[in-house]
């Protein structure tokens, strides 16, 4: 009877979780909720940003229960315990070597916490909602590769599940860790008494305190580490950085921060921002970017800032989006059809929606070419697109050197 | 000529009906040498009165009274004479140059662009067409025709020709070397008429209804009809001959948006651009061997006689320099200037405040137009829109129309609008409109759309 109602509960909460995942338009931030009712999101980004918001409210309240009810979350809402249980059932339930490693869940969520207070929340990316979530950009994905990357991060958990059992949601879930880690307070702050919901397997592995405390430390010093390592490859990166959507934090935690839940791809009407596939390296591997070879980013759109759940992409109202620098438009007189006199050519200016392109007259030259006015400039990249030559466009946005 | 009459021999393929040929018969042989003076005028040379230069008053000769008188003979002035005509006015075609065609001949913009609408589906028709048509049926007259997105290119001369040609056999009278400097109004304030310079003196040509074609709203400006002054690029352009390397610019000829497949470009220098500095080919025309070459030029007033004048020189000074430098060039060793245009690349100088201004935003959103004239190809941010006719009537003076870059739209709109297809299409609705005014006995603002639009698509018009 109980485990009906747990399946039941369940099911619904898949049910709505996919209802609200797949955007539907009466509500922009519905689908960035679910995934910030994950404590591990909405903390580690509210500490990682510096900011409070409404979302980190859904997170606090499922940390809060889970207090007292340990896995609660696991068990009665989380889609892909749902999804994984019933792999987990049909699987091989093979023992790898990777399936005896001690539980991992809340090293991880140590070390993602403490990357956030350096601006870097390491393994933010590994939160089940935010893989569960990103696998929904099938639906707009354009072809086969975009639809595979769409879905890598489920069908990878699947596989796991499939093999070796439930090692994800027992062991490795940073999720599930956060959840273990709020429980394990409630011992020293000696509230509830009854046993545990249900126990984990996992609590078989925990080693004696002393030594769950030093490893405790190492996760936290090594996120630590890894978070200013990892901001100063970021900041190396600066002007071969990819461009990243409007709203974006700094290029040196954007990677850190970014959960590839696949939002901002999902909410661009222009289809213009893509999931990196290696030009920021592997740090930046499915994080958002942005490509003008279609179309650019629309002076009355900001849908993309208003559906990032771990604030990676910080909400912007439209007046202050449209002057979000993404980057700059640069021009390469080598290839501009105009400034090589092949034909009279003014699509970059006619197509700037802030009045940005002036066609300039050289006198000294006696020819004429584009300048960029970079004081209106926000890289939309709409000359980018309108630009007529066949090959490489004579006009491109690049990432500012100085930002 | 008169063995041709005597014999009633006809030239296979000529275009000038017999009629035209016999009428020229009927007029007295000219004879060289010494002339009587014929009517006399008046002198009424201007006088100088305490160093003010004043001109007296004095009667002006009328050198004709016609139906519709249309003013400037460029792409929009010979559609609205041409089609004008077709609705059976008495028309008068006044241009200030020695040819037809305007910047679309003597500016040497052989560029017909833009045609097609966002699916490369051609949406400008009508008169203009018709023209294009003709000059398919010449060799060498025009390239890449129905080729979308590719637009056409014409040759300046087999214009000019097919103009002389239409204008000739459609019965229209026609004044060139000619230029209209002055309206005529009447007490109640409306246009009657247009006053003119030419080799024959100040006259006045009385009309019912003006088109003004003169692309700067000559006529507009002097019937004090309230306007827009702007100020945009002036080139010249120009054609060099001899020159083989067509297939580089073919490369960049295509509208495309692909950038797959090749190596991206390193990040450009700021600042100054490289600009190679070989010197430009332009790009090619029908005649074989041709090419043309655009001049976007400063942004200078097209109405300032001093900056035009200093323009014009520096303009053709450089354009001798660039085809030296250009003979650097792979395949152009030996390339020569064959002319340059005998007018200035005048972009836009006053826009009309008419019954209605078209503005960017409308045209970007693709307002349906109640008074649709035709539709103006896409171009940029812009995709083809519709033109409506009240932007070619003025806010407040009767019996005068505008047609042609000068007519009333925002400055935006007026970069598409001023093109050489877009003339042709609000050419040929003013022409009609002023005509239909006249056979309805009614102000040209109160000509009935949907007359207008029926004889438009009679026309040939695309009205969508």
């Amino acid at each position: 009877m109980m485990v009906r109602n747990r399946r039941l509960i369940q099911t619904i909460c898949l049910a709505v979780a996919c209802f609200l995942l797949w955007p539907l338009p009466f509500w922009a931030g519905a689908s960035k909720f679910v995934i910030q009712l994950s404590p591990f999101v909405s903390v580690c980004s509210a500490i990682a940003t510096r900011s409070v918001g409404i979302g980190l409210a859904g997170g606090l309240i499922v940390a809060a229960i889970a207090i007292f009810q340990r896995r609660w979350f696991c068990i009665y809402a989380c889609p892909v315990g749902l999804l994984l249980d019933g792999l987990t059932r049909v699987g091989l339930k093979k023992s790898r070597w990777w399936s005896r490693c001690p539980s991992l869940g809340k090293y991880f969520a140590i070390l993602t916490m403490t990357g956030s207070i350096v601006g870097y929340p390491l393994l933010l990316w590994m939160d089940p909602l935010a893989i569960f979530s990103n696998s929904f950009a099938i639906r707009i994905s354009a072809n086969f590769i975009s639809g595979a990357l769409a879905l890598l991060g489920l069908l990878t958990l699947f596989l796991l599940s499939f093999i070796s059992g439930s090692v994800w949601c027992a062991r490795w879930c940073p999720l599930g860790g956060t959840l273990d880690l709020l429980a394990s307070i409630r011992t020293p702050l000696r509230i509830g008494s009854k046993t545990a919901f249900k126990r984990a397997p996992s609590a078989a592995f925990a080693g004696s305190p002393t030594l769950e405390g030093r490893r405790y430390f190492i996760f936290a010093a090594v996120g630590l580490a890894a978070g200013f390592g990892a901001r100063r490859l970021g900041a190396a990166r600066r002007e071969n950085a990819p461009l990243r959507p409007p709203g974006a934090v700094a290029e040196s935690t954007f990677t850190g921060m970014c959960l590839r839940c696949g939002h901002c791809v999902r909410s661009c009407p222009t289809k213009i921002v893509h999931p990196d596939v290696g030009q920021a390296g592997i740090a930046g591997l499915m994080a958002p970017v942005l490509r003008f070879d279609k179309s650019y980013c629309r002076e009355d759109c900001a849908a993309c800032t208003k559906v990032c759940p771990s604030g990676a992409l910080q909400p912007l109202e439209l007046a202050v989006k449209n002057r979000y620098i993404i980057g700059e438009a640069l021009m390469d007189g080598s290839l501009c059809v105009l400034a090589l006199g092949q034909r009279d050519c003014d699509a970059c200016m006619r197509a700037c929606p802030f009045q940005a392109v002036q066609i300039h007259w050289d006198e000294e030259q006696y020819v004429a070419y584009p300048v960029v006015d970079f004081n209106k400039c926000n890289g939309c990249g709409a000359c980018e697109v309108a630009c007529p030559t066949a090959g490489d466009k004579a006009i491109r946005v690049w990432k500012r050197t100085d930002g | 000529m008169r063995s041709i009459a005597a014999g009633g021999l006809i030239i296979a393929g000529t275009m000038t009906p017999l009629s035209s040929i016999l009428a020229d018969e009927s007029q007295p042989q000219a004879v060289r040498g010494p002339q009587s003076q014929g009517r006399t005028v008046p002198g009424s040379p201007a006088t100088l009165v305490d160093g003010k230069v004043v001109q007296p008053r004095r009667e002006l000769s009328i050198l004709r009274k016609t139906g519709v008188l249309v003013v400037g003979g460029g792409p929009a002035g010979t559609a609205a004479a041409l089609s004008a005509k077709r609705v059976s006015a008495d028309v008068t075609l006044v241009e200030r140059y020695g040819y037809l065609g305007g910047l679309a001949t003597g500016g040497l913009v052989l560029a017909i662009f833009p045609l097609y609408d966002r699916n490369n589906k051609q949406v400008i028709q009508g008169i203009g067409e018709e023209m294009m048509k003709r000059l398919d049926g010449l060799k060498f007259g025009i390239i890449d025709r129905k080729k979308a997105p590719v637009y056409p290119t014409v040759d300046a001369e087999a214009f000019k020709y097919v103009l002389a040609d239409m204008v000739l056999s459609s019965g229209i009278t026609a004044y060139l070397d000619c230029w209209g400097v002055d309206a005529i109004l009447d007490a109640k304030g409306a246009v009657r008429g247009a006053v003119f310079e030419s080799k024959s003196g100040r006259q006045a040509i009385l009309a019912d209804v003006v088109v003004d074609a003169s692309g700067d709203g000559d006529i507009y400006a002097a019937a004090g009809a309230a306007f827009e002054k702007v100020k945009d690029n002036i080139g010249l352009d120009s054609r060099i001959g001899n020159v083989e390397v067509e297939d580089v610019i073919d490369d960049n000829r295509e509208y495309s948006t692909s950038t797959r497949g090749k190596p991206q470009r390193g990040r450009p220098n700021m600042g100054a651009p490289v600009v190679e500095l070989a010197g430009h080919v332009g790009s090619p025309t029908p005649a074989p061997g041709v090419n043309w070459l655009n001049m976007k030029g400063p942004i200078a007033d097209g109405l300032d006689v001093t900056e035009l004048s200093n323009l014009e020189l520096k303009h053709r000074r450089a354009i001798w320099n660039n085809v030296e430098r250009a003979r650097k060039k792979e395949g152009a060793e030996n390339a020569y200037l064959t002319e340059t245009a005998p007018q200035m690349g005048v972009r836009l100088t006053r826009l009309l405040a008419g019954a209605k201004k078209l503005t960017f935003a409308e045209v970007k959103a693709g307002a349906k137009q109640k008074d649709v004239i035709g539709y103006s190809g896409g171009f940029g941010a812009a995709p083809e829109f519709q033109i409506p006719y009240s932007c070619l009537v003025p806010a407040k003076i009767e019996n005068l129309l505008a047609a042609g870059r000068c007519i009333s739209a925002d400055f935006q709109v007026a970069d598409t609008t001023r093109l050489i297809p877009v003339c042709w299409v609000t050419g040929q609705a003013a022409g009609i409109a002023a005509a239909l005014s006249l056979q309805d006995k009614c102000k040209v603002r109160d000509v009935d759309i949907a007359k207008l639009q029926k004889s438009l698509r009679q026309q040939g018009a695309y009205l969508g």
